[in-house]
């Protein structure tokens, strides 16, 4: 009937169908970027562009580890993942980086495995114990928080070279890509459309014979594991251990994913907008820095465009900007 | 879809019909938090030479009523089915503006009422934008939050910008005041007044009845003709204005400009909330609960300072405890009881 309909190739309205939760967070993205390079053109060559995104990467990988939490619904959240990825930098600054215990082959399979280890916590207490999420991991994020700080060697502590050389490095963001990629073959399994349909409404997906509870439990083991790698990556990025910086980044991570479109009731978003929106976060915070804005004004301009994007992801129906592009191009049919 | 629009998120679904019974939960129910804070105060008096003098009930009084007084409005908002994450921010606020204004000799009536213009747009800024866009309240309230943290920021320099409170508030906080002949501090008259307030509010008004009918099921609640956004926007104002109260009277506490003393209000007041017994669900719980929730935290907390362990101990084991308290008083259904 209309002309743009037969326009709009297939493929276009297919990502937006897949993608459009997110719209809101490339746009920004795009804005930001843009903003950025004129600002600072080395930010596009070659050096430039490895060492300034590569800071970047504990924030997009921690925006990760929390979005599966918040996809399970029901209020599922996990604040205790920011603290953890502080705990590891203490770990290894202040105990794994001596002989064998320094060695990558035994570092990253224990913090790994702690990783999991909280994670299987977290899951248990919310789905065993039944206890609210945000309560549960409130627990967790104190107890991670003052480990760090006991544990805490005080002047920085020692860091295995083989880590301090991933910091700020190409493989800091091959290993972002990794997490990126496992994600999306992870999206693939039966597990993610459940996590989808538990995410969305429990008990429809529990009288469909899925397991909610175990469900959930693996939502908040793959936010661990994917912490423990944050955690390494924090740990390369600043060459240290440091008890303060992770409970800075529960909130941040959690805005991060919020902005890049992810419910917070469940059930809607995926990681690439917990991503994107980790980066918008990065971006703004970067456009401050080169414009010489105190460093105060960071939390005026998240606080905006995080409300702005929530309103923008809310009105249109969690379809970002496809609604509205929709409702532009194919007349009367929405 | 008359039901599903009617959803204060906005985010639940079709096919959800509000089965739930709105009940307020009796007396009797708070037998297990009133059993857990007189169970630590056993334990605190057994363990904890001096956990039983005057001073050091005084101190805990004027501590819990700090963060009684910040999650007074947190209880509101929680039983309506929301959540206020800028409560960090509106402690801060209140404890900043209050000591720099009154050294730059603004007066003090002054001051409060700019306090109270700033509660009243924080409070529309969270309900408004939560309710009339039907978005999640725990994401807009940190966006809030995040703003309120900057500006004030920006407006101190940093901090750079010092001040001291009126004299008023710190005789007020003084744990050597007392109130007329009772030998407590005024503090905590203040906060015995804010809670015959709040429990009239959420029994005998009007506003009480459309907080606990939003919160149990705001499908039925708006057929029933309740103002969904009006509603949330007041709830929200309280919660702002309690906040900022809370950081008025910091203020003469800790005696200066702040603005992160008020940190630890942010978990503190849901932990109080939730340790009382007052479910995050909505609908059900209220201040009294509150009160004791409020006691049984700065009890914990004042229990492993008198262990005498270092803070981050404290910490961990407060993050333990908490986890165990909601155990005991704050578990959810299963969802097979749900179905």
């Amino acid at each position: 009937m209309s002309v743009s309909e037969v326009a709009i190739p297939r493929s276009v309205v297919k990502l937006y169908s897949r993608y459009g939760y997110t719209a809101f967070a490339v746009i920004a993205f795009v804005i930001l970027a843009v903003l950025n390079v004129v600002l600072d053109p080395s930010l596009v060559t070659a050096s430039g562009f490895i060492s300034t995104w590569a800071t970047a990467a504990p924030l997009v990988l921690l925006a990760i580890a929390v979005t599966p939490s918040l996809l399970s619904g029901n209020g599922g959240i996990d604040l205790s993942l920011g603290p953890f990825a502080g705990f590891c930098t203490v770990l290894i600054g202040t105990f794994l980086n001596v002989g064998m215990f320094g060695q990558a082959y035994f570092v990253v399979p224990v913090i790994i495995a702690l990783g999991v280890v909280l994670g299987l916590v977290n899951g248990a207490l919310v789905s065993v114990m039944r206890l609210q999420p945000i309560m549960a991991t409130l627990g967790t994020y104190l107890i991670f928080t003052g480990l760090a700080e006991f544990y805490s060697p005080g002047t920085g502590g020692t860091v295995p070279a083989w880590l301090t050389n991933i910091g700020a490095s190409v493989t800091d963001l091959a290993i972002v890509v990794v997490v990126i990629v496992a994600w999306l073959l992870m999206k693939r399994t039966n597990f993610f459309s459940q996590l989808m349909a538990v995410g969305q409404d429990d008990r429809a997906a529990y009288t469909s014979g899925i397991s909610v509870g175990g469900i959930r439990i693996m939502a908040y083991v793959i936010g661990g594991f994917i912490a423990g790698v944050a955690g390494m990556a924090m740990t390369a990025l600043i060459s240290g251990a440091s008890s303060s910086i992770g409970p800075s980044y529960t909130l941040t991570s959690i805005a991060a994913a919020a902005l890049g479109g992810v419910s917070l009731a469940g059930g809607r978003g995926g990681i690439l907008g917990s991503v994107i929106g980790a980066l918008d976060i990065f971006l703004i915070e970067n456009v401050l820095t080169l414009t010489n804005i105190p460093v105060f004004a960071d939390n005026v301009a998240y606080g905006l465009i995080l409300v702005v994007a929530v309103v923008v992801n809310g009105v249109t129906g969690g379809q970002g900007v496809s609604v509205i592009v929709n409702k532009m191009f194919s007349g009367k049919k929405r | 879809m008359l039901l599903n629009r009617s959803s204060p998120t906005g985010e639940s679904n079709g096919q959800r019909k509000p089965t739930r019974v709105p009940r307020r939960l009796s007396a009797a129910g708070m037998a297990p938090t009133v059993g857990t804070l007189a169970l630590l105060f056993l334990v605190g008096s057994v363990l904890i030479p001096g956990f039983l003098s005057g001073s050091n009930i005084v101190a805990m009084l004027v501590l819990g009523s700090f963060l009684g007084i910040a999650a007074a409005g947190q209880t509101l908002v929680i039983v309506l089915g929301g959540i206020d994450l800028s409560v960090a921010s509106t402690v801060g606020l209140g404890e900043v503006v209050t000591a720099v204004l009154y050294s730059r000799s603004v007066p003090l009536w002054e001051i409060l009422v700019i306090l109270l213009l700033c509660g009243i747009i924080i409070g529309i800024l969270n309900g408004g934008i939560s309710s009339y866009f039907k978005l999640h309240p725990l994401i807009v309230t940190l966006g809030v939050g995040f703003i309120i943290s900057g500006t004030v920021l920006m407006w101190t320099n940093g901090g750079a910008a010092q001040g001291t409170s009126p004299a008023i508030f710190q005789n007020m906080t003084s744990l050597s005041a007392s109130f007329g002949p009772i030998p407590l501090p005024p503090i905590v008259m203040l906060w015995a007044l804010l809670i015959a307030v709040v429990v009239v509010i959420q029994r005998y008004t009007m506003l009480g009845r459309q907080i606990y009918s939003l919160g149990s099921s705001a499908a039925a609640a708006e057929l029933a003709l309740v103002p969904r956004v009006r509603t949330w926007i007041i709830t929200y104002v309280i919660s702002a204005l309690t906040g900022i109260m809370a950081g008025v009277v910091l203020s003469g506490f800790s005696g200066g400009a702040n603005f992160s003393a008020g940190d630890p209000y942010l978990f503190n007041s849901i932990a109080a909330v939730v340790v009382g017994g007052t479910s995050l669900l909505g609908g059900r719980g209220g201040y009294a609960r509150t009160v004791i929730g409020s006691l049984i935290v700065t009890e914990l907390t004042t229990i492993l300072l008198g262990f005498g362990l270092n803070s981050p101990l404290q910490e961990t084991l407060l993050g333990v405890f908490i986890i165990l308290v909601v155990a005991i008083g704050g578990r959810e259904a299963h969802v097979r009881s749900r179905v």
